[in-house]
């Protein structure tokens, strides 16, 4: 019990620590708070209320206007614009999915959302559908092995965003090209290690089936396909968790869209709030469907001993 | 005496039975230097209880995986029936030393693995594995998956799977190998049972010598570098076998004559002198 107990505290406290970290900085103004933010302009002809400026640019000019006895500008410590509080993160988290988009072809945060995992569902899916049962085939089978491994090999090293220009100008503009981009970067890994996955099995099971009249095909089908799932399953959640960075890259090229055209949109506004809140809706949309998956797993494989993690 | 002499009458009607499998000059190599095995000729009868035994490195396990078909012959040959064997096949089953037992199916699929591999249909494969588990008496554990089971249950159901296929010949690679020496003493006696209840031969691979005697009709003894045939020895001891049996006269001085053959093979005297220097000062007046 007390290590069950302990080990939900750490968990909790993996979080916790670093938002801590966060509002320390954040609302404790000894703590770096590099600017000062400007209450009252003063007698400075450039300062403006509401304007962040470096702590010894105000010092000295707070210095400066007081020998010639004019008004004394005032504010308050600050940290930069690009490093906003945790409530204000945290308000923004609600407040950029109510907020109506500034102009009508743009798109509310849902939608983006939305749209940036039907990408990566797309880009995952079609890379999956053909490149576990390639990682399979090669990982049984040391002739396909050899005829197809050295080329992917030497082909996963191409950094998938290279192809961007060349996917816009075959796939055109939109999705397919960001689909496309997701594939490149997911499939050739995902051959790979599903193979070596596959040569993971133990060679003794192949042979009792051998033995027990199994015929080739029925070797593949019946020992080497469900003894490799649990692990597949694994390393698809990781490659999954992969698709993401891709996703970056892809909503970039072509006319930028999803998630990221979010992103881009509200720094340019300099709503780094809102920024934030859109880089951790990733990241908890990337733990909530490891969770799922980790859960579905731990259910569909009862019989494997690994399962639990 | 009379004991001895049935034995004797039954080491001969064994050896009246047509032969099941037939080893022909057969030789194992690795390359061009390593000779594993090397000559081996031999006639194994039906419903024979072969044990095979030899100090490591004698190929005992590689003479299982050859017969099963795992392993190619180099020279020589070996036939079952009047088939040479060149690959694995459903007339050969196998039991290895390590747990085989696909992990991702119950008990009952898994003894049902050979027989829906062969053409069975699910439910004539059902009943067979049903029976056969009864057999093993695991029928409680049918649809428990095999990490749920004990080694021994495991070895059980590994039996079972082997011989629901109905094989001419079961091989067996140090199956108990790994169990406690009570559950071990448990499967020989649960083993003899089933042989003694069906058509089948048994091709038993073992480093124990007492393992080797209690359940064999004859011990095929390998010697070592290359493994070669140093003795074929009828078991004077009567069925059905008993624990008791494990404490005759007979047993004993058997048990002996093995050990000696066995052990004459040890290579003390080629292995390298051993050179200890003295990697610190040691205080001589200690």
């Amino acid at each position: 019990m007390n290590s069950i107990h302990s080990g939900r505290f750490l968990v909790v406290a993996s979080f916790l620590l670093p938002l801590l970290i966060w509002s320390a900085v954040s609302y404790l103004p000894f703590i770096w708070h590099p600017n000062v933010k400007i209450t009252v302009p003063g007698d400075v002809a450039y300062f403006r209320e509401g304007m962040q400026i470096e702590r010894d640019r105000f010092d000295a000019e707070v210095e400066t206007v007081r020998q010639s006895g004019l008004v004394v500008p005032e504010g308050y410590r600050a940290n930069p614009v690009y490093l906003p509080a945790p409530h204000e993160v945290f308000r923004a988290m609600y407040t950029s999915f109510s907020t109506e988009p500034k102009r009508r072809s743009e798109q509310w945060l849902h939608e983006s959302l939305w749209h940036s995992i039907t990408i990566i569902f797309w880009g995952f899916t079609l890379s999956s559908i053909f490149g576990i049962p390639l990682g399979i085939l090669c990982g049984a089978y040391s002739r396909m092995s050899k005829l197809f491994e050295p080329f992917i090999e030497f082909f996963r090293y191409f950094p998938a965003p290279a192809f961007g220009a060349l996917a816009v100008a075959v796939l055109g503009i939109h999705d397919a090209p960001k689909i496309a981009i997701i594939f490149i970067g997911t499939f050739f890994q995902q051959v790979l290690i599903v193979a070596n996955t596959t040569r993971m099995i133990d060679p003794a099971l192949l042979e009792a089936a051998r033995t027990l009249g199994a015929s080739r095909p029925a070797v593949l089908l019946r020992v080497v396909v469900p003894g490799v799932l649990p692990n597949l399953f694994r390393d698809s959640r990781i490659l999954l968790g992969w698709a993401w960075t891709y996703l970056i890259v892809a909503e970039l090229i072509g006319t930028s869209s999803g998630i990221t055209w979010f992103i881009t949109q509200q720094a340019r506004y300099k709503n780094f709030d809102n920024v934030f809140a859109a880089i951790m809706m990733i990241g908890l949309i990337g733990l909530a469907t490891d969770l799922i998956l980790s859960h579905f797993g731990r259910r569909l494989f009862r019989w494997h001993k690994g399962a639990a993690s | 005496m009379i004991e001895q002499e049935d034995s004797a009458t039954r080491i001969e009607r064994l050896k009246n039975r047509p032969l099941i499998l037939e080893l022909d000059g057969l030789g194992k190599q690795f390359g061009p230097d390593l000779t594993i095995l090397k000559d081996i000729s031999l006639g194994i009868y039906r419903r024979e209880f072969l044990t095979v035994i030899g100090p490591s490195g004698c190929g005992k396990s590689t003479l299982a995986r050859i017969l099963a078909g795992l392993e190619t012959i180099t020279s020589g040959e070996a036939r079952i029936g009047d088939e040479p064997i060149i690959g694995p096949g459903p007339d050969r089953g196998m039991v290895f030393q390590k747990y085989t037992l696909f992990p991702w199916l119950t008990v009952k699929q898994n003894v049902m693995f050979g027989l829906t591999a062969q053409g069975a249909t699910k439910g004539q494969a059902e009943g067979e594995a049903r029976e056969w588990i009864e057999v093993i008496g695991l029928t409680k554990f049918s649809d428990h998956y095999p990490h749920q089971l004990s080694g021994g249950m495991q070895q059980r159901v590994a039996i079972a799977r082997s011989l629901a296929t109905r094989p001419k010949v079961l091989l067996m690679d140090e199956p108990f190998g790994a169990l406690d020496a009570q559950t071990r003493l448990r499967m020989q006696q649960h083993l003899i049972e089933i042989w003694q209840n069906i058509d089948v031969t048994v091709v038993f691979i073992t480093h124990d010598l007492d393992e080797a005697i209690y359940l064999a009709d004859r011990i095929l003894v390998l010697k070592p570098n290359p493994g070669e045939i140093q003795a074929l020895i009828d078991v004077p001891l009567p069925r059905p076998r008993l624990p008791e049996h494990l404490q005759t006269t007979e047993f004993k001085s058997l048990k002996e004559e093995l050990g000696e053959l066995i052990h004459s093979h040890d290579q003390v005297e080629e292995d390298e002198p051993l050179h200890i220097f003295r990697m610190t000062k040691v205080d001589d007046d200690v």
